[in-house]
């Protein structure tokens, strides 16, 4: 298709089309169209379940630490957090079982789930309460 | 010397006297903070700095056994300050395998039955019914249903005998990294977090489900017996094995260490303080099981 074209000319076609693509991208409207790698990386499952929203994304900087102080040891991290989970805007402390490959929340403490997905709707379908950081009457001997 | 019976061997009168002391603690508000007791201790991290759903004060460590041996001991001596010679029966679930659902503890005259699926699985039968009874959520206040259970929710039966033996079996006590993986260790084993041979403790809380599958369980007056169960193979378990030892002595996680105070009963918390060491002998506190 190029073939009558001189050097000359094929450079600069070159040139225009990359000019052209990068213009469009910087218009705000047109450039929804064209997500960059952090925002294609963010939402992983968006649902309304029984009439609450929960929300998965991935965490591509999970701050867990590498190693943990366990007694008198240093061990590897037995769990990381390869994504969080937040239901009506609230996280929720889901680790992933390094060994199992299993997702585990202390809000569920005898079930271990295959996906956060399924760990999601549990809670809702359980009603439980996502802590906001109340304390508990202890009270009692 | 007072004695936690198999539940099928209560008489009628034993039953009613469990019912009518479990309604009185509830009334004075004291089953509701032995309720917060759990929902506070599972969302305490051992030690601090970890997830707590990785290891916690109560659960996926050590302490597991220990933690729920004292935590059944205080709500006992509850017990016994309304009715004396009241003691928390065990269930047996091997006796159940074959049809759980059909379990003589669900009987209308004792703990009733299972939830209702078509209205948020509440229980209707039996004294711990909707309008009968109240249940607290994670964050300590009354939840706006009753109390919730639904029959093989998680679980399709509960454990056999087959598979406790391997509890009894299965030494030593417990392991590094003393946590939900931790291979061979009778804790991780009676807990239910090993994979083979049944899940034992986790699999009944599964089994019944609704309520029990949660932070605040003991909202489900059937946790009680079904960890008199859970105690009484740890005990003979230590029986079987008096070799071996509570795992670690020293040098574990914060709070699972055999002279460690177990949250919250590390006289700040609760003026109450309990550690693994005060605890590995039920005859020292007074029961036994028949």
């Amino acid at each position: 298709m190029f073939s009558n074209f001189s050097r000359r000319q094929f450079f600069r076609l070159i040139g225009f089309s990359l000019a052209g693509i990068t213009a469009i991208g910087s218009i705000p409207f047109i450039g929804k169209f064209f997500a960059n790698k952090a925002q294609a990386q963010e939402a992983v499952t968006q649902e309304v379940y029984r009439g609450r929203n929960y929300r998965i994304v991935n965490n591509p900087v999970d701050n867990t630490p590498a190693t943990i102080r366990d007694g008198t040891r240093t061990i590897q991290t037995p769990y990381d957090r390869p994504v969080r989970l937040f239901i009506d805007d609230r996280e929720v402390d889901v680790i992933r079982n390094k060994s199992s490959n299993k997702y585990v929340t202390y809000l569920l403490p005898f079930s271990e789930f295959n996906s956060v997905r399924e760990l999601a709707r549990t809670l809702i379908e359980l009603n439980v309460a996502i802590p906001n950081g109340q304390s508990l009457n202890l009270n009692a001997t | 010397m007072a004695t936690r019976k198999n539940v099928r061997n209560l008489t009628s009168t034993e039953k009613q006297n469990l019912i009518d002391a479990i309604k009185a603690v509830k009334a004075d508000g004291i089953y509701d903070i032995y309720v917060n007791w759990h929902t506070a201790a599972l969302s305490y991290p051992t030690p601090s700095g970890v997830s707590p759903s990785y290891r916690n004060a109560a659960h996926r460590g050590p302490a597991f056994l220990p933690w729920h041996r004292y935590y059944l001991h205080r709500f006992e001596l509850q017990l016994q300050a309304k009715i004396p010679d009241v003691t928390i029966p065990y269930w047996d679930w091997t006796q159940d395998t074959a049809s759980p659902a059909n379990s003589p503890i669900w009987a209308v005259d004792f703990l009733g039955g299972n939830g209702d699926p078509n209205d948020s699985n509440q229980v209707k039968t039996g004294p711990f019914a909707v309008g009968q009874w109240t249940v607290v959520g994670e964050n300590g206040s009354n939840r706006t249903r009753g109390l919730a259970r639904r029959f093989g929710q998680q679980a399709s039966t509960v454990p056999n005998q087959t598979q406790v033996n391997t509890a009894l079996g299965e030494t030593p006590y417990d392991r590094t990294n003393w946590d939900a993986n931790s291979s061979p260790s009778h804790r991780n084993r009676l807990e239910g977090f090993l994979s083979g041979g049944g899940q034992l403790h986790n699999q009944v809380h599964r089994w019944v489900g609704g309520d029990m599958l949660t932070n605040p369980s003991p909202n489900d007056p059937v946790f009680w017996l079904h960890h008199s169960n859970v105690d009484r193979i740890w005990a003979l378990w230590q029986t079987n094995n008096p070799s071996q030892g509570y795992l670690p002595a020293s040098g574990g996680p914060t709070g699972h260490n055999l002279n460690d105070s177990m949250y919250p009963w590390n006289g700040q918390a609760t003026t109450l303080t309990a550690r693994p060491s005060d605890v590995l002998s039920i005859s020292a506190l007074g029961y036994d099981y028949a």
